[in-house]
């Protein structure tokens, strides 16, 4: 495996398993060498909870550059607020009024850009918090979106930032297939997909697959919570020609370990074969 | 004085929407001459912003009040800043129905 390769942690469900995979597994690569773990689950950031005694090491606001409309440059003509996707600029040329809708901005910066007489300026909005702590070798990095915020993405892309190129890193992603998403995976080497053994499950781990192959991921999947739909998932993956790595059985002892906030391969040495496993046949994959 | 009603339908027998930014229409009644003008709301179908995008179309056809049941929080927003007002609560009613009742109450 390549020495700074970058690995995301995807699902399309939302408690599929993706921070138990991701946190076990950044925990056994972390144990001979310098590994990151980036949680840009930042609605709901929770990795750092499964590893005690970590240290602070760096605290900031993670910033959006919101627009600012000069009403003694603004002609009213209402550009930016045709080109803003988001409708967070509204102009009504009739009564010279320009307002930004702040909660509804996401950003960009394509205002400021296209606006003709130079009235729009950009100043900083914090919108969320990029923390990081260290335990042992392994950094991990950690993004959280302030409570009323609406905009993941630019916390995400904060987060990346900080980014050490030459250490390889794990991301824990959020769930879905929308914008936070590929605002993770798109610049990864390699992406696990965590499927649930359910017909939610299932029907979200081929809308991930689908984003995986139009953004050409190499990916491969891990079952979770494997049981009696198992074998229907398995099915359309070698159909799909897709490599399944592992299933992980819908085990109480995990359920239970986790709700403790404790890793499964420190507690139960079959799980941490299991994981020592994934990561051989990751690495095979990437040869 | 114009006032803008989110309606269900394009008329001024249609009811009163439950839903501001995501109404079907707006109907501009003039409250003078009791005429009345009917906008297709282009926030309908939009994914976000629909508020801001409906506050701008009333905006534009001069409405000075809004008979509504709810307002969201954009919405109310740019109203605010717009210098229109908002009153709330008119639900289960006709868009004639909401602004006799309004005429009523603000005499």
């Amino acid at each position: 495996m390549k020495k700074d390769i970058k690995i995301a942690v995807a699902s399309g469900k939302g408690g599929t398993g993706k921070t138990l995979v991701a946190t076990n597994l950044a925990y056994l690569l972390s144990k001979n060498k310098k590994y990151q773990l980036f949680d840009c689950d930042v609605e709901a950031p929770d990795s750092i909870i499964f590893f005690s005694s970590t240290q602070k090491i760096l605290e900031k606001n993670a910033n959006i550059m919101i627009p600012e409309i000069n009403p003694d440059k603004c002609t009213y003509c209402g550009l930016c607020a045709d080109y803003c996707e988001f409708n967070a600029i509204v102009i009504v040329s009739q009564i010279k009024k320009a307002i930004v809708s702040e909660d509804l901005c996401h950003g960009c910066g394509l205002c400021s850009y296209i606006c003709p007489v130079n009235a729009i300026t950009e100043k900083e909005k914090p919108i969320g918090k990029i923390t990081q702590f260290r335990i042992n070798n392994l950094v991990i990095k950690e993004g959280r979106l302030n409570i009323s915020e609406s905009t993941p993405s630019p916390v995400i892309r904060s987060l990346k930032k900080e980014i050490e190129p030459d250490n390889p890193a794990i991301y824990d992603a959020p769930p879905g297939t929308s914008c936070s998403v590929i605002h993770t995976i798109h610049d990864v080497d390699f992406v696990i997909l965590v499927a649930e053994a359910s017909p939610f499950g299932f029907y979200d781990m081929k809308l991930s697959i689908e984003v995986f192959k139009k953004l050409n991921k190499k990916f491969g999947v891990i079952i979770n919570k494997s049981g009696e739909y198992t074998d229907k998932i398995k099915e359309y993956l070698k159909q799909e020609n897709i490599k399944i790595f592992t299933e992980i059985p819908y085990d109480k002892e995990i359920a239970h370990l986790y709700s403790e906030g404790k890793l499964i391969v420190k507690e139960l040495p079959h799980y941490k074969e299991k994981f020592m496993e994934l990561i051989t046949e990751i690495e095979r994959m990437l040869q | 004085m114009k006032v803008a009603v989110p309606a269900t339908g394009g008329s001024m027998n249609a009811q009163v929407s439950e839903a501001f930014g995501r109404c079907a229409y707006f109907i501009i009644v003039d409250t003078n001459t009791m005429k009345f003008e009917p906008v297709s709301n282009p926030g309908v179908g939009m994914m976000g912003g629909a508020g801001p995008a409906a506050a701008r179309a009333i905006a534009e056809r001069g409405a000075e009040v809004v008979l509504t049941g709810a307002v969201g929080p954009n919405a109310k927003q740019t109203l605010n800043s717009l210098g229109i007002k908002v009153y709330t609560g008119y639900n289960n009613m006709t868009v004639k129905e909401a602004v006799e009742k309004f005429l009523q109450e603000n005499k």
